[in-house]
C-alpha cells in the first residue's frame, strides 16, 4: 500500500529557500578566548621605583613577550584575548572567489596588553596598559648574535667583541 | 512512530553542521624540569640539554632570554543552517628564562595553562 505525501508549495519553497540561504545570509556568534588577564591584585602590588624583576615575574607568571629596552633594560609583555561577537552577514558573490587565511597564533592585533618596563638593574620604572601592538610598538627585537660571528669579528690575538 | 521522527530528522540534518577541532603547537612543558632549574647555577647549556630547543631566543642588550612554549587551541562550531556558533579556547604553557651576560640563568617564569584549554560554544564564559 502506497501512501503519497502532499507537499504545499508554501513548504516547498520555504524549503528551498533554507537550503539556499547559507550561501548568501548567515547569523553569526562567536566567542573567543586567548590566554588570561594578570589578575587585579598581582597588577595593584606592582610598583614602579620598588618592584624588581623577580617579584613581577613571580607574582604574573611568564609574559607572552620580551624585549630589550633603552640597550640595558628589559620589558614584558602580557597579552590576552576575549571577543563576543554577534553579527548577520549577507554575501553577494560579484566575481571571483578569493580566500585567505591568518595565522592565530601569530596575530597579535587585538590584544590586550600590560608592557611592565624595567631599567638596567631591573627595577621597575613603568607600567603601561593598552592595546599590546601599540604598546610594543617603538620596542626593539633582536636576534641572538651567533657564536661564529663573534669569533670572525675578533681582530687577531685581540678579544672577541661582545654581543650586542 | 511519526514523534519520534519529528525530533530525529531535524536531529540528524543538524550533525553534520556539528564541528569540534584541536591544534596544538610544539610539546607540553615539563613542570618538573623547568622546577629543576637552579638561577645562579644553572647555565644555558644546561638548560637546553634539560629541556631541549627553545621555541625563540631573544638578545637583551648583553642579557639573553629564552621562550619556551607549548599552545594548544580548541574550536566547538555548531551550523545550523544559517546560524553558526563558534567557540574557541586558547591556552598556552610558557616558561622564559634569563640568562646574564656570562649564559648563567638569573630568572625563570612560567605559566601552565594549556590543560585548561576547554572546547565550548559561545554560550559558556570560558575562564571568568
Amino acid at each position: 500500500m502506497s501512501q503519497r505525501i502532499a507537499v504545499r508549495p508554501s513548504l516547498l519553497t520555504l524549503a528551498l529557500a533554507l537550503a539556499l540561504a547559507p550561501a548568501c545570509l548567515s547569523a553569526e556568534w562567536t566567542r573567543e578566548s586567548r590566554q588570561s588577564p594578570p589578575s587585579a591584585l598581582a597588577r595593584q602590588t606592582l610598583s614602579p621605583g620598588s618592584t624588581a624583576l623577580s617579584d613581577a615575574l613571580e607574582l604574573l607568571g611568564a609574559p607572552l613577550d620580551v624585549y630589550e629596552y633603552r640597550q640595558t633594560g628589559l620589558a614584558l609583555a602580557y597579552g590576552w584575548y576575549r571577543s563576543d561577537a554577534k553579527g548577520l552577514r549577507v554575501s553577494v558573490p560579484i566575481y571571483e572567489r578569493a580566500s585567505a587565511s591568518v595565522d592565530y597564533s601569530d596575530n597579535r592585533e587585538g590584544l590586550k596588553g600590560l608592557l611592565l618596563l624595567f631599567d638596567e638593574h631591573l627595577r621597575l620604572v613603568s607600567i603601561r596598559e593598552g592595546w599590546l601592538a601599540d604598546l610594543t610598538a617603538g620596542l626593539e627585537r633582536q636576534s641572538p648574535a651567533l657564536l661564529d660571528d663573534v669569533e670572525e669579528e675578533a681582530p687577531p690575538g685581540g678579544q672577541p667583541k661582545e654581543p650586542r | 512512530m511519526r514523534t519520534r521522527l519529528l525530533f530525529l530528522v531535524p536531529l540528524l540534518a543538524a550533525l553534520p553542521g556539528c564541528l569540534i577541532d584541536r591544534s596544538t603547537v610544539n610539546e607540553p612543558l615539563a613542570a618538573e624540569a623547568v622546577a629543576a632549574l637552579e638561577p645562579g647555577r644553572t647555565t644555558a647549556r644546561e638548560a637546553v640539554a634539560l629541556l631541549g630547543a627553545p621555541t625563540e631566543v631573544v638578545q637583551l642588550g648583553r642579557r639573553s632570554a629564552y621562550r619556551y612554549q607549548f599552545e594548544t587551541s580548541k574550536r566547538a562550531a555548531l551550523f545550523l543552517v544559517v546560524v553558526n556558533l563558534v567557540g574557541r579556547d586558547t591556552r598556552a604553557d610558557r616558561a622564559w628564562l634569563f640568562f646574564d651576560e656570562n649564559d648563567v640563568l638569573t630568572h625563570v617564569a612560567s605559566t601552565y595553562q594549556g590543560d585548561d584549554t576547554r572546547y565550548a560554544l559561545p554560550w559558556t564564559k570560558l575562564h571568568e
